[in-house]
């Protein structure tokens, strides 16, 4: 029930945050007792001196204790304030911690997971709904728990002290605080409708306003002549958002109504009975004006509870849906964190890697992606895998890198099924150079070295192999400049030239036994591309090496071409031998040849 | 005399925003003050009756209390009425300015929208609206705390004086009434020296606090949020060192963050205590007043709590002014945002030249002795250009990477301005030609184009009518209809599902493809095309090359690219290499000159050649 959900959620928290500050239950407790005293102090200081002054005694001892009551409320005043701003740090701490963790929990999810679509969405709601922001369930958790118990409190004290008055009072109060409660969340969960519906407006509202600002999309607005289009739907938004606006403050208004017409019906008959009380000596005046004050606050208290509960509750909900994705992520991080130990050592000599009868299927389709895969690579191997968009050719590189897992066939290293060995170190063998050039916002040496593996010498290597000692001696702090502007105003943005040489780097510094580069030239000229594949053969010439692209330009260096088709090799051979075999490479040779003919065809007329 | 203008600059920005929040605001801090008082005024008045024992009824304790009762619910009423059209109008400011600068955006010129001052600008004043509440502080908080500070002195002034010199009408306590002005003056003071102190800290804290923003926006849309660093990671990185890396950063930056905030928060409130002790002074002087028996205990609580309000008042206001900064800048950023030029439509006074159905044959466009700069730049990216282009022609301009080629053809766009020599069009300089009407005769792909995450319909049509037929034609020339006919929705299905759950992702090259279509479907005289078919297979690239001809017959098309493969449809190609045109001529011709033409045209071909 609600109940066994709240205490999960509770201890699950507190277990979140047990790394960093001292327990929670204790900060809840301080935070709650703080409350209530200033409360109290504050409500009842004029009492206090009356009551004082209305006793017999010494002028300067009670003008004394006056003055000590005072700096008692201002110091509990101050730390409370504190204590405030703790907690709320606290929470976004917890928070951050939660980002941190759901991140790295990300990047270890199995591979079609980690693309697929729906991950990316249940990621944003997780997060929207877990700890993005301060609303979120963590954010809001605690402190909605603790507001909810000082306000609980404080209304049970208020319905107790009305006992002075006369023994029906904390029934009427009771009376009103149940109905109001019944009351309250129906026009909460109104308001809870209209304000979806004004998230989902925010959300068209946040596009617009991101794509107006954005550099790309900005040169399509404006020759497209896209500003009268966009300023209608933000003219439409505005109106959505105004109605909507206008909806929810007569949601709250008719709320707050009821309300204070409950309230008064509660306290008038209170207020008159009070006066009579006081007026025949049967209530004292000190306590008359200490009943009066905390009864002005009883809407308050009221008002409050209500609200803290449907907070809790919301934050609860809120976290248990995001830890629908999260709860999952966690354990497949510990247990991919989890080190086991390798049933068989990997060495790296005399590297053969062979792929038998591998087929793949994505989850939950009948098709095959690959089929009948056998391919043999070893050092000095050069593989070119061509053919068209969608043949399998990146799903293959995928298979070898260990990233997705066949459901036929077997990967032998060097004679033995790979699931003998550790995973990460067999992929340690593998070095992948993805089609996007990423560059992190860190140092340059850290996008070569990526924090694995110190190494000076093997720096300084890698550094004159990839040719990037003139881009060192350019760039203004050497191997210490800071890359991309993500971080800071002063970063570099590397070259397209610049940024190849930086990945090429960072492939060279892994030193393993294989590389596979996925269409590395898609967008350079034919000079830059011509001088990348040039390099490339001479610096991995000793090792194995996979290119996958479907230029081919790529096939002038490798030792065997590859040809794919709808997921299986329909031809491998050499240039030559291919020209002669396979009718499907000839056409796909001829259709790039007609663009370089000796004498080009008009073919206008 | 600026200070003042520049407030009513702003009241008057704030009720264009939205009309009358202003009012709103200052009679909900009315009824506020209204509140206060007589609450306070209530508790005192009934203490003296019930304590003097005067009435021999209880008729007029009741009357009191049900009048106050009456008040309290009138004053209660009204304010929540007037408090959720304040709360509501204060909102709609900060939408409405958001919307304002979504608009103004798409209004102010290229070389405008680009310039970093500008971007700069518009950051900072988002950041403000979005994060330190803009325009709805400003109302929230400066405005209500003048007008809750102006009526409180009258009020609760007017009742002390009353209450403390008029009434007991004797002098014998003028000195300790000066002293309770004093004490009044005391937290204040103790506010501002405090506030000033953690001032001090909070503005390190706010520098911090960016810094620490951005580092988060970094890691989770860029380090955790791309599928691509994830994938580079987890083969690169299988420790997550990077990652716990960025986890530490983040944790050392939240604790130096609560570090700063603490001590602010330490310093800043320690105003409070002092507050407090002034509170019971000014309990004890009034008290003495009450054991002589020259004041009612009854008004002894009020004025303390009179006094109370005034100093809790004065302290808002305190508050309000002291944080002004960070909401004026807002507002004041906007307010010059706002009047940036509007380069779009607004100036009808330039002439249009050009006839609205322009036919093809008669546009000429020629470029006469161009030179192009950016702004912050001192070299030249562009220069000298010189040629001309007839209508009809097809045009390739090939180059290596950086020669200029997409610099150029947004100068032809007239995205930017020649630093030097002219762009003319019939004989007519671009710039004095009506900028929409101008850029209405060329249908563009660019090399980043970019696709919204609406329906595929509306990302083609980009506001034209909608025509089923041409839509069609059109749809098949790009060989688009079989992929949209698979989609459940059709044409209406939306790009991405950003926006809309039931969307879809397309793969580079229909994405590709749906760009061509949206140039296609202007049926402009002019067909630009930058790596129209860089994302494309060959054998889509071939297929799309076919019907080239097709797709561009009677216009005049201008290619760009690197690879050779487009300059076989070429009547003309021109060579750029650095900012200037090397060579031009025929695909002969520039093999004939065996220069960079020849240079790159062999490098792509010799795969090819061997046979």
């Amino acid at each position: 029930m609600k109940l066994a959900q709240l205490k999960d959620n509770y201890l699950w928290l507190k277990k979140l945050t047990k790394t960093q500050q001292k327990s929670m239950t204790t900060n809840s407790f301080l935070t709650v007792a703080f409350g209530l005293i200033l409360q109290f102090l504050t409500t009842a200081f004029p009492s206090i001196v009356m009551a004082l002054l209305l006793q017999r005694g010494s002028i300067t001892a009670r003008l004394v204790i006056i003055i000590i009551i005072s700096v008692i409320t201002g110091t509990v005043n101050w730390a409370q304030a504190l204590l405030k701003t703790k907690n709320f740090w606290d929470g976004i701490n917890t928070r951050m911690n939660l980002l941190a963790k759901e991140g790295r929990g990300f990047i270890h999810l199995p591979y079609f997971k980690m693309i697929s679509a729906e991950t990316g969405r249940a990621r944003q709601e997780s997060a929207a709904y877990g700890f993005a922001d301060d609303d979120s369930g963590a954010g809001m958790f605690t402190p909605s728990l603790n507001s909810l118990l000082e306000n609980a409190l404080a209304l049970f004290l208020v319905c107790m002290m009305t006992l002075f008055i006369a023994w029906w009072c904390p029934f009427l109060v009771l009376i009103t605080v149940c109905l109001a409660l019944k009351i309250i969340p129906h026009y909460t969960e109104k308001r809870k409708k209209l304000q979806d519906n004004l998230s989902q407006t925010y959300l068209e509202a946040n596009y617009i306003a991101q794509k107006s600002f954005d550099l790309a999309a900005g040169q399509e607005i404006r020759i497209y002549q896209m500003t009268n289009l966009l300023k209608q739907r933000v003219e439409n938004y505005r109106a959505k958002i105004t109605q909507l606006k206008q909806k929810i403050a007569r949601n709250n208004f008719n709320l707050k109504v009821i309300l204070l017409l409950l309230n008064f019906v509660c306290i008038a008959p209170i207020y008159l009975f009070l006066i009579a009380e006081t007026r025949s000596g049967k209530v004292s005046l000190v306590l008359f004006a200490f009943l009066f004050s905390f009864l002005g606050m009883l809407n308050d208290f009221i008002k409050q509870t209500s609200d803290s509960l449907a907070l809790l509750l919301n934050a609860d909900s809120d976290l248990a849906k995001s830890r629908t994705y999260l709860d999952p992520v966690f354990e497949n991080l510990a247990a991919t964190s989890a080190k086991k130990q390798p049933d068989r050592e990997l060495s790296t000599q005399n590297f053969t890697l062979e792929l038998k009868d591998i087929a793949v299927k994505y989850p939950n389709s009948a098709n095959y992606v690959l089929k009948d895969i056998n391919l043999k690579i070893k050092a000095g191997s050069h593989l070119a895998l061509v053919g068209l968009n969608g043949a399998g050719k990146t799903t293959l590189t995928l298979v070898i890198l260990g990233l997705i897992k066949p459901v036929k066939g077997q990967i032998l290293l060097n004679g033995h099924d790979i699931s003998e060995f550790d995973l990460t170190a067999y992929q340690k063998l593998i070095t992948p150079a993805f089609q996007e050039n990423i560059l992190l916002a860190d140092t340059l040496e850290n996008n070569i070295t990526i924090k694995q593996n110190p190494n000076p010498q093997l720096l300084t290597e890698t550094v004159a192999r990839a040719d990037l000692q003139k881009v060192i001696a350019k760039f203004p702090q050497g191997l210490q400049t800071e890359l991309t502007r993500y971080l800071d105003d002063e970063g570099v943005t590397p070259s397209g030239g610049e940024t190849q040489k930086i990945i090429l780097a960072r492939a060279l510094y892994r030193n393993s036994c294989l590389t596979i580069l996925d269409e590395p030239t898609a967008a350079m000229d034919a000079l830059a591309e011509s001088k990348l594949y040039q390099k490339i053969h001479e610096l991995f010439k000793d090792q194995a090496s996979i290119f996958v692209s479907h230029r081919l330009a790529s096939t002038k260096f490798a030792t065997q071409i590859i040809l794919m088709d709808k997921g299986k090799i329909s031809a491998r051979g050499t240039h030559d031998e291919l020209m002669i075999t396979s009718p499907a490479y000839r056409e796909l040779f001829n259709i790039q040849k007609k663009y370089y003919q000796k004498e080009v065809k008009n073919e206008k007329e | 005399m600026r200070k003042n203008n520049r407030i009513f600059e702003i009241l008057h920005t704030v009720n264009h925003l939205y009309p009358h929040v202003v009012f709103y605001q200052v009679a909900s801090a009315m009824l506020s003050v209204f509140n206060q008082i007589l609450v306070v005024s209530f508790l005192g008045i009934m203490i003296n009756l019930l304590s003097t024992q005067v009435a021999k009824s209880i008729k007029p304790l009741f009357l009191v209390t049900i009048i106050f009762l009456l008040l309290l619910f009138v004053i209660k009423l009204l304010q929540i009425f007037i408090g959720e059209q304040v709360e509501k109008g204060r909102q709609m400011l900060n939408v409405n300015a958001d919307a304002d600068l979504t608009e103004k955006l798409t209004q102010v010129s290229y070389s405008t929208f680009i310039s970093a001052p500008f971007r700069k600008l518009y950051s900072a004043t988002k950041n403000g609206l979005d994060f330190t509440g803009g325009f709805e502080i400003f109302v929230s908080r400066l405005v209500n705390s003048v007008a809750q500070l102006g009526l409180t002195i009258v009020i609760a002034g007017g009742l002390l004086v009353n209450a403390l010199i008029i009434v007991p009408n004797r002098s014998a306590y003028s000195v300790s009434n000066f002293v309770l002005c004093v004490l009044i003056i005391i937290p204040i003071m103790a506010a501002i020296f405090c506030s000033k102190q953690s001032n001090k800290v909070m503005l390190k804290f706010f520098d911090f606090n960016i810094q620490f923003n951005r580092a988060l926006d970094y890691f989770s849309n860029i380090l955790f949020g791309n599928v691509n660093y994830a994938k580079l990671l987890r083969i690169y990185d299988p420790d997550d060192l990077v990652a716990k890396q960025a986890a530490a950063d983040i944790n050392q930056q939240v604790n130096e963050d609560t570090k700063y905030q603490l001590k602010a928060d330490g310093i800043g409130n320690l105003s409070d205590i002092i507050t407090s002790i002034v509170i019971g002074l000014m309990y004890c002087i009034l008290s003495v007043r009450v054991l002589r028996g020259k004041l009612l205990l009854g008004t002894m609580i009020a004025c303390v709590g009179y006094l109370e309000v005034i100093i809790n008042n004065l302290s808002s206001m305190l508050y309000a002014w002291n944080s002004r900064n960070a909401s004026l800048a807002t507002v004041q950023q906007y307010i010059t945002l706002m009047q940036t030029e509007d380069e779009t439509g607004l100036n009808s006074e330039k002439t249009d030249k050009i006839a609205s159905a322009a036919p093809a044959e008669k546009l000429t466009l020629e470029f006469k002795h161009v030179y192009f700069k950016y702004p912050e730049d001192q070299e030249d990216i562009l220069k000298d250009l010189n040629f001309k282009i007839t209508m009809g022609e097809k045009i390739a301009i090939v180059g290596p990477n950086g020669s200029g080629k997409t610099t150029m053809i947004k100068l032809l766009l007239r995205l930017y301005e020649p630093s030097k020599g002219q762009i003319l069009l019939n004989g007519q300089d671009i710039r004095q030609l009506d900028l929409t009407k101008y850029q209405r005769i060329f249908g563009t792909v660019f090399q980043d184009f970019t696709l919204f995450a609406w329906s595929i319909k509306d990302n083609i049509l980009m506001g034209a009518p909608f025509d089923q037929t041409k839509m069609r034609r059109i749809l098949s020339q790009v060989e688009l209809s079989d992929r949209i006919n698979q989609l459940p929705q059709g044409l209406e299905t939306s790009i991405s599902q950003e926006l809309d759950e039931d969307g879809v992702e397309l793969s580079g090259g229909e994405r590709q493809k749906i760009a061509i279509a949206r140039a296609l479907y202007r049926d402009s005289p002019v067909v630009v095309l930058d790596e129209p078919t860089a994302a494309l297979d060959p054998v889509a690239e071939a297929n799309i090359f076919s019907k080239f001809n097709e797709l561009t017959a009677g216009k005049t098309a201008i290619f760009i690219s690197h690879r050779m493969s487009s300059t076989q449809f070429s009547d003309r190609i021109l060579v750029l290499n650095d900012g200037k045109i090397v060579e031009r001529g025929t695909h002969a011709e520039l093999l004939n000159q065996k220069g960079l033409y020849q240079q790159l045209y062999h490098e792509q071909a010799k795969y090819f050649q061997a046979d």
